[in-house]
């Protein structure tokens, strides 16, 4: 088999096909960077806004756990998807304009007194550009994988977790969970950070264990993502609300971190393989 | 000037072979499971076209361990894509474009 000669039009019709097999792959992971650009801009945009109207917009650097938390996974998802892909002159562009754009309305924001509707500009541009880069790999490989008569849908389907996977699924809607308790309290904010950093440096020194955050990645299929899309975006609104209508009572507080804890620790559960 | 059919590599003149430098020209890497997945190969044959085109230098082979799970990584190397670029040209010379 492996000696077989091919027929030179045949090679040439083989060599289109499995390029466009190749090319189609990883779409999963790019639906993930395409919702993480969207999730910065709304932060960036979020932050914008409360530095321009509430007295202590402090509360929003509690979601850098978050984002953190959410880096960290990403690592096992591109491994998930079993293709790596190098930056190229575009995504570049896109990466100098984002740290453009973060400085420049971060700076904004403290010197000069926006009016706040800016935060909701700054957010919009922010999420555009950031998502552009995998959106415009996205829609590439959706024509790629039509033009090989296949879908990119079928990437990353949600399949049981193993025991490591679930349990670390746990801890982060616990995390998420503690960061909404502790917002607008100085001292839990505080604590919870320093968990958040210490936990992030031993998610780093044990990249190679089965209970490194990135097996998370690895393991999560659509179902667990959009939980933990929704779960960040729960905590957001959080964010928003504590920096509006001022700090919450304990028994709200507990209430809204069991609300926004819920989507990813039902998707830890246990379930029946298909 | 001799026949465009004296261009054409002999690496690559095996279907799993020449699918695999194809597979690996769109992306930086790819690990052993995808490619399998995507050449509709055994794990067999497909290490042995890896190991061949290995030895020629047209492809880097790196195994890596990431949550617990240890991953073989293959990459083409500049040599790799010159070469496929070289022999598709060739094959495109030959056909006279035909498969376009």
């Amino acid at each position: 088999m492996e000696s077989e000669r091919m027929d030179d039009l045949e090679a040439l019709r083989t060599i289109e096909r499995v390029r466009q097999r190749s090319s189609a792959r990883g779409s999963a992971y790019e639906w993930v960077n395409v919702w993480f650009g969207v999730l910065l801009g709304l932060y960036i945009g979020l932050l914008t806004t409360l530095t321009a109207i509430a007295e202590d917009p402090a509360v929003t650097q509690m979601m850098i756990a978050a984002l953190v938390l959410h880096s960290a996974i990403l690592e096992g998802a591109r491994e998930h998807s079993g293709v790596r892909r190098g930056l190229r002159a575009g995504d570049i562009i896109m990466l100098v304009a984002s740290l453009v754009l973060i400085v420049s309305s971060l700076a904004l924001s403290i010197l000069v007194s926006l009016p706040a509707w800016s935060g909701a500009v700054v957010g919009a541009v922010g999420a555009a550009v950031f998502a552009a880069a995998p959106a415009v790999r996205l829609q590439r490989m959706q024509r790629s994988a039509a033009a090989s008569g296949r879908t990119t849908t079928a990437e990353w389907p949600t399949e049981p977790l193993s025991r490591s996977a679930r349990i670390l699924t746990a801890a982060a809607a616990a995390l998420l969970g503690a960061i909404a308790v502790g917002q607008g309290h100085p001292v839990a904010s505080l604590g919870i950070l320093l968990l958040v950093i210490v936990a992030m440096f031993v998610a780093l020194a044990a990249k190679e264990s089965p209970w490194s955050l990135a097996r998370v990645g690895m393991e999560w299929g659509r179902g667990h993502w959009a939980a933990f899309g929704l779960s960040v975006l729960l905590l957001l609104g959080d964010v928003a609300l504590i920096a509006l209508a001022g700090p919450q009572t304990l028994p709200v507080a507990l209430a809204i971190g069991v609300v926004v804890a819920a989507p990813v620790a039902l998707s830890a559960l246990p379930r029946r393989a298909r | 000037m001799s026949h465009p059919r004296h261009q054409l590599d002999e690496a690559l003149l095996t279907p799993v072979r020449l699918s695999l430098m194809a597979a690996l020209a769109e992306v930086d890497e790819a690990d052993f499971a995808t490619l399998r997945e995507l050449l509709d190969v055994a794990d067999s044959p497909l290490s042995k076209a890896i190991s061949h085109l290995q030895e020629l230098g047209y492809v880097r082979v790196e195994k890596r361990t990431l949550g617990g799970r240890s991953r073989t990584w293959v990459a083409a190397t500049g040599a790799g894509r010159s070469a496929l670029a070289a022999h598709v040209a060739a094959l495109h010379a030959i056909t006279g474009g035909a498969a376009g």
